[in-house]
């Protein structure tokens, strides 16, 4: 497999298209018949490897920062700009705006605002918050002036309130873009897409929208081998640690790759991706930042390694010259600790998440003012939540972390609120 | 033609034959039954989603009542001697006991069968009957108990259906209609109102999507009246629903720069609203 095909992973479909990652059901049956009878196969071949399990110890933050960094969205504006290049070469063009939609966590906003830098096109600044609760239209009067390059506006939650004079807003922006025939490129976030669908028949007013396809378990692959063989300097493997399965095809990851003729018989083509990768495509419903923040949860080192020597490898490159592959230990899907919806978090939580999903975080004023529920209970329940690592708090904003948004969706879904359609 | 005279000794078994033990254990037994299904099913539906307990609490009804008869046929038997003639002998004697004795007491009993299978109210439902409006926390045998939005637990005998009539405000279903009342002065912008109040109810965290939002109005000599009309995720918030419609539609209005009706006529208070 070439590097350059692995990028490819990166695809915007039309919503027809769109298809969730799913364990073929031959797989989840032979999963459950290895469950059931997990109890009397002969394990001892890898009683040394459990033995190691259950002494690994996380991984220093650097190392992660190292095998694991935050995604690189340029590839993914390749695939933007390939659905998009028909209409973006139009003459005579077939509408005049494009609405590309991704799920919380697949950093969609920002793979808009790399398109635009590189492109040098413009970028619609959103109003402030203060300005949004109000009827002060008045925002919408400085919209940049008709131009043959598209507008893009990366983020449409940041135009949206929900609230009563929030909607107003949004309605007028889309009016204003309908009469200005300028062409403009929308990204918006899944929950806020299907809100100001139901609520506001959104979908009408725009003339194509595009999803982000989920990533596959094999598109996870790729995305983790491209990750690690960004900073990678020397042979690295990443092995299952109840098992001691290859995780990543080791042929892919690490500088100075292994020759494929060391690497044990259980690396073979049909191995890959791994049932790790399987499920975990499956549980991150293939969302880029959430399946990368689960991934980055699960690495483990064995416990004779000693981090602070592997931190200073790590910072200096002169020990690419060392021969040995390093192995990087990953849990076992099921050993992986993800964050759980706290007991009492009710009705109000839902409320709670569900408008921090629709308005990608919010800050602890705008909670307070968009909610009205008393703010000791409020305070009370983002404790709790955050205590309990459904939500995070980064400069004053509070948002949904990637690793509970399985849990946030499940929770959600009970509680029957509108859900994404992704 | 002479005519044969049953006497008790000939229905009844005899006092040495009746197995008190296993009567007390049929009791027992039933009680423990009822009362389990009176506690597990409420337990159940609690653990799942929401929606499910408007299927899950309706069946209380339903179990305790096969409990009882499944108990009571279990039962007869092993006091009255099982033959047609004592059959029939004993449950007219019943019957009649009942019919003078306890005849209100049967008509709820029976009407309490009926409204188990008509359901004109189940566990769940918000409901009007007597002009008494609150949720149906529990359908006995003889009543059902509502709770009023004060608060208050009001038992009504299951009669009531004989000739009352009863309104259900959600007739099962998770969703409730919800309105929610504003009065302005009637020199105005209608169609702006209308908008700022739909955007109040679609901004609302209660609503619920796939039902439809509206907001109709009626002119009144000294005033418009608006009704937002929509439904709530779960029909059991319709108070904070419409408190939290009316509190933010109120406040959106009077950002606006609307003026609210000074007073109201009679003939604006709408017969729907002494319910709610």
């Amino acid at each position: 497999m070439s590097e350059e095909n692995d990028l490819k992973f990166w695809e915007f479909v039309k919503p027809g298209k769109f298809e969730l990652p799913a364990e073929p059901a031959s797989k989840r049956a032979a999963s459950f018949f290895e469950k059931l009878f997990s109890g009397v196969s002969d394990d001892a071949g890898e009683g040394g490897i459990e033995a190691v399990q259950s002494e690994l110890k996380n991984a220093p933050r650097s190392l992660i920062d190292w095998l694991a960094p935050y995604p690189c969205w340029k590839e993914a504006t390749t695939a933007i700009k390939e659905a998009l290049l028909p209409w973006l070469e139009d003459e005579t063009l077939e509408g005049y705006s494009r609405v590309l939609v991704a799920p919380y966590g697949s950093g969609l906003g920002e793979m808009l605002q790399i398109l635009a830098d590189e492109n040098k096109w413009t970028v619609l600044a959103a109003p402030d918050y203060s300005v949004l609760r109000t009827r002060n239209f008045s925002w919408l009067d400085a919209l940049p002036a008709k131009s043959d390059k598209p507008l893009i506006i990366p983020r449409l939650e940041a135009f949206f309130l929900r609230h009563y004079n929030g909607l107003e807003h949004l309605r007028r922006l889309v009016s204003k873009l309908f009469h200005s025939r300028q062409r403009c490129i929308i990204g918006c976030n899944s929950w806020l897409w299907h809100f100001l669908d139901s609520a506001m028949h959104m979908r009408e007013s725009f003339n194509k929208c595009y999803y982000l396809q989920s990533l596959s378990a094999q598109d996870l692959q790729s995305l983790f081998c491209s990750l690690e063989t960004r900073k990678s300097y020397r042979p690295t493997v990443f092995r299952q640690a109840d098992n001691g399965s290859f995780i990543l095809p080791p042929e892919m990851t690490g500088k100075g790759r292994l020759d494929a003729a060391v690497i044990k018989a259980d690396s073979s083509a049909d191995a890959f991706p791994s049932a790790f990768l399987k499920k975990l495509a499956v549980e991150s419903r293939g969302i880029p930042l959430v399946a990368w923040s689960i991934w980055r949860n699960s690495l483990r080192l064995a416990p004779d390694e000693d981090v602070a020597e592997l931190a200073r490898e790590v910072a200096d490159k002169d020990a690419a010259t060392s021969a040995t592959a390093k192995t990087i230990w990953v849990k076992a899907f099921e050993d992986v600790e993800l964050p759980t919806i706290p007991g009492d978090t009710g009705q109000t939580g839902a409320f709670l998440l569900l408008y921090l999903l629709q308005h990608d975080g919010l800050k602890t004023d705008a909670i307070f003012d968009l909610l009205s529920i008393e703010k000791s209970r409020l305070i009370g329940l983002l404790n709790r939540l955050h205590k309990a690592g459904i939500v995070v708090n980064e400069n004053d904003v509070w948002r949904a972390s990637w690793q509970g948004y399985p849990a946030i969706r499940r929770f959600l879904a009970e509680q029957d609120h509108l859900q994404d359609a992704m | 033609m002479t005519l044969e005279t049953t006497t008790p000794e000939q229905i009844f078994r005899d006092f040495e034959q009746i197995p008190f033990i296993y009567i007390a254990f049929l009791i027992l037994t039933a009680l423990v039954l009822s009362s389990l299904v009176k506690r597990f099913i409420p337990a159940l539906a609690r653990l799942m989603p929401p929606r499910f307990s408007y299927y899950l609490l309706p069946m209380i009804p339903i179990f305790r009542l096969v409990i009882t008869g499944v108990t009571l046929l279990l039962l007869v038997p092993t006091i009255v001697k099982p033959t047609m003639q004592n059959f029939i002998a004993f449950f007219g004697a019943v019957g009649l006991a009942l019919g003078f004795a306890f005849k209100d007491f049967a008509s709820s009993l029976i009407a309490g069968i009926i409204a188990v299978y008509e359901q004109p109210y189940r566990v769940g439902d918000r409901v009007t009957i007597n002009g008494i409006y609150g949720e149906v926390q529990a359908i006995n045998l003889r009543s059902l108990k509502l709770v009023t939005p004060d608060d208050d637990a009001v038992t009504i005998p299951h009669s009531c259906i004989w000739n009352g009539s009863i309104r259900n405000a959600n007739d099962g279903f998770r969703e409730q209609q919800c309105s929610a009342l504003f009065y302005l002065h009637p020199e105005h912008d209608p169609e702006l109102v209308r908008q700022i109040l739909r955007d109040v109810a679609l901004t609302s965290p209660y609503t619920q999507f796939s039902r439809p939002v509206r907001v109709v109005l009626r002119e009144f000599p000294l005033a418009t009246q608006y009704r937002i009309r929509a439904y709530p995720i779960d029909g059991h918030d319709e108070f904070a629903f419409i408190s939290d419609l009316t509190e933010r539609g109120k406040t959106a209005l009077r950002e606006a720069g609307y003026k609210f009706a000074a007073m109201r006529s009679p003939a604006m208070v709408d017969p729907g609203e002494s319910a709610i």
